[in-house]
Order: structure tokens, then C-alpha cells, then sequence
């Protein structure tokens, strides 16, 4: 397993360095880094590639900004939320409103840090959502990274529609096997090669979209 | 009496129809709603004439036969036409209407799935684009093939195969959940009725219980003993590696 999950974390590092050595230097966006990137050295080479980090734990001055992954109604959305030294409190609407037996809504019944950092904030009014999709330059190069707890399906599928994206990384994705059925297919349609590890995987555009 | 028979498209229900066309009790009205080789649906349309279909009138046709004591009648119905007397008010959740009318009625009903649904999904779409779903009204075209007109692999085929296999899936799953209620319910794959050594006796568990032994052997030309050549089974193995499915390519 270890050996698999290596093997992607490497191709997502090589495929980033690849495109930086070249002409398409793209831009590296992390959804969902809730270790603040700590681990980021397994798929970032310390090259000239714009990183932009969002996450929903993430404390103020980390470089991180904070966010929500918020899946409702089918739509897989995210939300920026201000990086103040207080801590707000309407991103716990975004985890309330994901799909049943997801990671991120055992995240309530979660531990430690994340879950004192729940407990104490409720929600007070909704927010605008802005859709993952719409993260980053458009028209610049993009590789996602997920780290989103249980949604990587639901995200990924929605970014391998875009023209611009070129990579898409899952970390410790939660898919069921039609849902890695589908996204394969769709992967295969848009022009993307992918591998998959027991709960990771990485989808590379090999060509332009047909 | 009457007998429903679901199933989604390409589960062997027109052959299997056929097999208890010598009894003599036995009346196939073919699918219900199409003008398919064993269809009624011009007939079904003429009865609702000048109503617009609505599930009171298909009841009132219903009742009609059941009145005949001596005839079983047979009525294919095909998944994706359980939801057609559907009011538009009707709860996204709810079942369909006419299932739950099947239900309620107790009739025998006979559920047939697909243990492989890449199988079923590759006969469709081989039937949609040659436009031959029953092979005895073009047996005698030489060279009326549809596998025969491409026979590279093709990918994009390939990827709706696997899709729409996945969509005959969920389609069995819900009418299964929906028929769970049934009393008079006999469920079997099309592979134990087909494909299988127990197939013959399997047939024969269907015919004595619908009260026919006159039981045909079934027409199993069409039953594939491979892959299509548009077909890519290696882009399948890819696709499938790792999940619940990839032994459908077995």
C-alpha cells in the first residue's frame, strides 16, 4: 500500500516538476490541507509554481486561507471565509450540509483539535458559495490537489470538465466502486490518464479535451 | 390471470415469453407500451384513445383481463416505463405509481435482472445502433451486422457500455426495493435462465409457476458467447481494475 500510494504522490510531484521545467508552468491549488501543507513536499517541488492553499481548519497566519468544501444539493461548492484571529462561525454550515457517512461529517464527532474547534462555533447566518471550479486564474494551468474527505468524487468529477485544469490529485479518497467506475470514465472522455492506489489517485491530461 | 414481467432493456424477456408459446393458456401480449416484435403498445394506445394515458384506464385494461379465467396473460413491461402514469405533482422519492399499483394487485410478477449488466449494456447499445432487437426479423440479411460494420475497438462506445451498465444497475436495484412488498414476486437473473447448466430447469421453475410444462427451448442465438469487435476490453479492464465490477469482463 505504501508503495502504491508513493508511487502516486510521485507522479503528482514529476507532473507538477514536468510542467514547471517547461512552458506551461501551472498554478498548484491545495483543497482541504487541513495538516497546513505539512506533507505538501510529497507532491510540490519547491520549483516556481504558484501554490494557494485553502483549507477549513487552517489557523490565521499560516498561509493558508481558510475555506469550506460544502457539497449541498449536488453541488460542490467552497466558500472563503475571513482569516481573522476569530475563529468565524458559519463554516459549520458547509460540514453540516454534506452527504451522509462522508468523512467530513464525522468531523462533528471527530476529535481533538478539530472537534474543540467545532464545538465551539455554531452557525449563524449562510454564506455565499463559490464553486471549487472556480478557484485560481482562469486560463492559467491548474493541478488541484483534494485532500476533502469523502467528496474527492464529487469535486474531481467536476474538474476534469474544465479545459484548463491538467492534473487532479486525491488524497485518501473515500469513492465508492461506481463512483471510481464513473470517474474513470469521464477521465478516459476528457483526455486524462489516471492512476488509482487503494484510496488515492492522480488523473493527468494527456491530451486536449476532444 | 395476468403476469407482469420487469425487466430492464435486453433481459431476455422476449425469448423467454416465447418459450411458453405452446401452451395453449398462455397469451403473450409482448412489451406493453411498444410496438416492438411481441408488443402491444399500438393496441394499449388504442384503449386509452381519446384519454390521455392515465394509470385508472391502463387499470380498467387490467381488469379486463383478468376477467378471462382461461388465458394467462403475459405483459412485459420494461423498467424505464414504471414511471410513465406518473403525475408531474409526484414526490421525487416516491415510488412510481404503476409499481406500486403492481404491488398492491399481488399479481404474479416476475423480476429479471442482470447479473452482468456490462453484458446487457453492450447488447443495447449493439441493438440501438443496428436498430435489431430481435433477430428474426433480419436472420435472412447477410451481413446485417452491427458489430460486423466497425470492427476497430471504439472507445467512446466502450465508455457507453460501462455507463449504461452501471445505470441498469441502479434501475434493478430500485425496482428490487420497490417489489420487496410483493407477494406473488419470482426473481431470477437472466444468466440462470440462459447462461447457466440449471438454465433449462430454471425455465421450467418459471413455467410450472405460471402452470405451464409446455415449455419451448429458447432461440439462444442471440446469446453473445463474446465481446462485440467495437467493444474494448482492454480500456474495460483499465476502467474496472480494482472495483466490485471488473469481474464483469470475466
Amino acid at each position: 500500500m505504501v508503495a502504491v500510494m508513493t508511487s502516486i504522490y510521485t507522479r503528482m510531484h514529476d507532473a507538477i516538476a514536468a510542467m514547471d521545467a517547461g512552458q506551461s508552468a501551472c498554478q498548484v491549488i491545495l483543497v482541504g490541507v487541513n495538516d497546513q501543507a505539512g506533507s505538501a513536499h510529497w507532491r510540490i517541488p519547491a520549483t516556481g509554481a504558484t501554490v494557494l492553499k485553502f483549507d477549513a481548519l487552517a489557523k490565521p497566519g499560516s498561509g493558508v486561507t481558510r475555506a469550506v468544501v460544502h457539497n449541498h444539493a449536488g453541488i460542490i461548492s467552497f466558500f472563503e471565509i475571513d482569516t481573522s484571529e476569530t475563529p468565524p462561525a458559519d463554516w459549520i454550515r458547509g460540514i453540516s450540509s454534506l452527504r451522509p457517512e462522508s468523512n467530513a461529517q464525522n468531523l462533528r464527532s471527530g476529535s481533538g483539535h478539530d472537534r474543540a474547534f467545532i464545538s465551539a462555533h455554531r452557525v449563524s447566518y449562510p454564506v455565499a458559495l463559490t464553486p471549487v471550479r472556480s478557484l485560481g486564474t482562469p486560463g492559467v494551468p491548474k493541478f488541484f490537489i483534494l485532500d476533502v474527505e469523502g467528496m474527492d468524487y464529487d469535486i474531481a468529477l467536476d474538474l476534469l470538465t474544465m479545459d484548463d485544469v491538467v492534473g487532479i490529485g486525491c488524497e485518501h479518497a473515500l469513492m465508492s466502486s461506481d463512483e471510481v467506475i464513473l470517474l474513470r470514465c469521464t477521465a478516459i472522455e476528457r483526455g486524462f490518464a489516471f492512476e488509482f492506489g487503494d484510496e488515492d489517485a492522480v488523473f493527468l491530461r494527456e491530451t486536449a479535451c476532444p | 390471470m395476468i403476469i407482469f414481467c420487469l425487466a430492464g432493456v435486453r433481459s431476455g424477456t422476449t425469448a423467454l415469453a416465447r418459450c411458453f408459446h405452446a401452451s395453449p393458456a398462455f397469451v403473450n401480449l409482448g412489451e406493453v407500451f411498444y410496438n416492438a416484435a411481441d408488443g402491444m403498445g399500438e393496441y394499449v394506445k388504442k384503449w386509452e384513445h381519446p384519454d390521455r394515458p392515465s394509470i385508472s384506464r391502463f387499470g380498467e385494461f387490467l381488469d379486463f383481463l383478468r376477467a378471462d379465467a382461461e388465458h394467462n396473460y403475459w405483459l412485459d413491461i420494461k423498467f424505464h416505463d414504471l414511471n410513465r402514469f406518473n403525475p408531474p405533482q409526484l414526490m421525487v422519492t416516491a415510488p412510481p405509481v404503476l409499481l406500486q399499483m403492481i404491488v398492491k394487485s399481488g399479481d404474479p410478477t416476475l423480476l429479471i435482472g442482470r447479473a452482468n449488466p456490462l453484458r446487457a449494456a453492450v447488447s443495447r447499445v449493439q441493438a440501438q445502433r443496428s436498430g435489431i432487437y430481435h433477430l428474426e426479423r433480419h436472420e435472412d440479411r447477410p451481413g446485417h451486422d452491427a458489430a460486423g460494420a466497425d470492427p476497430a475497438p471504439d472507445r467512446a462506445l466502450t465508455i457507453e457500455a460501462i455507463r449504461t451498465a452501471l445505470e441498469t444497475k441502479a434501475d434493478l436495484q430500485f425496482v428490487e426495493g420497490h417489489l420487496r412488498a410483493h407477494r406473488n414476486l419470482f426473481r431470477v437473473d437472466y444468466e440462470a435462465l440462459f447462461s447457466c447448466p440449471e438454465a433449462a430447469a430454471n425455465r421450467a421453475a418459471v413455467g410450472a409457476w405460471i402452470g405451464t410444462d409446455a415449455i419451448r427451448e429458447p432461440d439462444l442465438r442471440k446469446v453473445s458467447s463474446g465481446w462485440p469487435d467495437w467493444f474494448d476490453r482492454e480500456l474495460s479492464a483499465r476502467v474496472l481494475e480494482g472495483t466490485a465490477s471488473q469481474w464483469w469482463l470475466s
